[in-house]
């Protein structure tokens, strides 16, 4: 089915069931909705913001539908914050005919066409990683080679964030693996829905300080 | 103008044609966020405008990316009952009663969204009404909340907002920890954990079983995930262990074949 045809069905389930706050973030979407996890790539964009992503990986770029949620983050960040930033889209297959649109639409994005586990930071002009998700070959020793490559590269002190997806899919065995595993440091969090994702927050180098004001909570009455 | 007539739309949606993908009329009538009528034109983001667009109300310069952050939480876990203590001015509140609406609109069934304040909000519930998004305002002290209030059903998420003190949001979760759906599936949003919030919220955890990640932005908030009664002994994947994703075995497991 041409991209036009899978924007038609798109088009007939939201006449069938109309959700009006999801149609709108999809009007300037070139691409179309990716109906295994239609929620997880806007989500990716609002996790982008909240985090505030300068420089993001994805591994697995598949039909770009995440692809634009990230790198509109990674743009609309830069706009309200006056810094420069990049999506890094990565596959061992070309998906230049999904992600050329956006470059055309003004994202900034990188296509890396090779294995993700032969990436270097230099592929990411040696800048640190703010989020990444990961979405490429679920086998779990590829998997963990690819964590194993990337959590150096990934902001510590609490900054820096790993979306999974599948892990009550493929990657359940990697996902338990990695949280049990002491080279690293996670909180997370697990979603069950659409093969399951997880978030995990880099807790290397965290402050287990107290973040307000003077230490003490000061509110107690009004 | 095409008008959308689809056998469950409930109202009449307005929207042009853009390029396949239909553009939604903008509905929202207030200004952009208060005391910034131009916030989009100084911060281009179009995502943010057209979920603003949609809304009833102006953004919340507190929870700017809270409040959509929602709506595809609510969604991705399929939330039809929802509760938010501390409604302020509805921009979280839309949001999160939209996703449980359009949830029950696509799944077929009811949905109920509570919001608890101890102001009068019926303002926002109003504006949500008119774009048929139900809301039920239980406007009371949070300590005061019965399970009659919900008709005793369990929710799939409650946003915790309202006031901060530790002592207070110990006792609200005294009383709604019990109708949070368990194993995994309902999850407790707390605002404030690097503000007010920040001395609670080792207590939450160490009192309760939930995991859960943090967030630094806009005075901090973490997501937790109700894990009472989960059983982390099942495995989820087809048939116990991973199965190669290729069907002919996986040579990094020495090429077994397996079911």
């Amino acid at each position: 089915m041409s991209i036009a045809d899978m924007k038609l069905q798109d088009d007939r389930m939201f006449q069938a069931s109309p959700a009006p706050i999801w149609e709108s973030v999809m009007r300037d979407h070139p691409g179309f909705i990716n109906h295994t996890c239609p929620y997880l790539g806007p989500m990716l964009y609002w996790i982008s913001r909240i985090v505030g992503a300068f420089n993001t990986l994805e591994i697995g770029v598949a039909q770009g539908y995440s692809s634009y949620f990230l790198a509109s983050g990674v743009k609309d960040n830069g706009v309200r914050y006056n810094q420069s930033g990049m999506y890094y889209g990565c596959d061992v297959v070309d998906r230049s005919e999904f992600l050329n649109p956006l470059i055309e639409m003004g994202l900034p994005v990188t296509h890396l066409i090779r294995d993700s586990i032969l990436l270097t930071a230099d592929d990411f002009d040696n800048r640190p990683l703010d989020l990444i998700f990961q979405d490429g070959f679920h086998n779990t020793d590829h998997c963990l080679q690819e964590l194993e490559l990337f959590y150096p590269m990934l902001k510590g002190k609490g900054a820096g964030y790993i979306v999974i997806h599948d892990v009550y899919g493929p990657c359940e065995e990697y996902c338990n693996a990695i949280v049990k595993d002491p080279r690293y440091e996670f909180e997370f969090i697990r979603f069950l829905t659409a093969y399951g994702f997880a978030i995990l927050r880099k807790m290397e180098g965290y402050d287990d300080r107290k973040y307000w004001p003077e230490g003490d909570q000061k509110i107690a009455v009004y | 103008m095409i008008e959308n007539t689809g056998p469950k739309a409930t109202r009449k949606l307005q929207f042009t044609r853009h390029e396949g993908y239909r553009v939604m009329e903008k509905t929202n009538p207030n200004e952009q966020m208060t005391g910034c009528e131009n916030y989009f034109e100084q911060w281009p983001s179009p995502m943010t405008q057209a979920m603003w667009e949609q809304h009833v109300t102006p953004m919340s310069s507190i929870t700017t990316y809270y409040g959509p952050f929602f709506y595809w939480l609510c969604r991705i876990i399929g939330a039809t009952r929802a509760m938010e203590i501390g409604i302020d001015m509805g921009w979280s509140t839309f949001f999160m009663a939209s996703a449980c609406k359009d949830e029950a609109t696509r799944r077929g069934g009811e949905y109920a969204f509570y919001g608890c304040d101890l102001c009068d909000r019926n303002h926002i519930v109003e504006k949500a009404a008119e774009r048929d998004v139900k809301i039920t305002m239980l406007e009371k002290d949070s300590l005061d909340l019965k399970p009659e209030d919900w008709n005793h059903q369990k929710f799939h998420v409650i946003f915790q907002d309202g006031y901060h003190s530790t002592e207070y949001v110990m006792d609200e979760l005294e009383i709604l920890y019990p109708y949070l759906a368990d194993a995994g599936q309902g999850y407790w949003i707390m605002h404030d954990v690097y503000s007010h919030c920040e001395e609670a919220f080792p207590k939450v955890m160490e009192k309760y079983e939930f995991e859960q990640v943090r967030f630094f932005s806009n005075y901090g908030i973490a997501i937790l995930r109700n894990m009472k009664n989960y059983d982390p002994t099942i495995v989820r994947w087809p048939q116990g262990p991973e199965q190669p994703a290729y069907p002919h075995g996986d040579k990094l497991h020495g090429g077994k074949e397996t079911v």
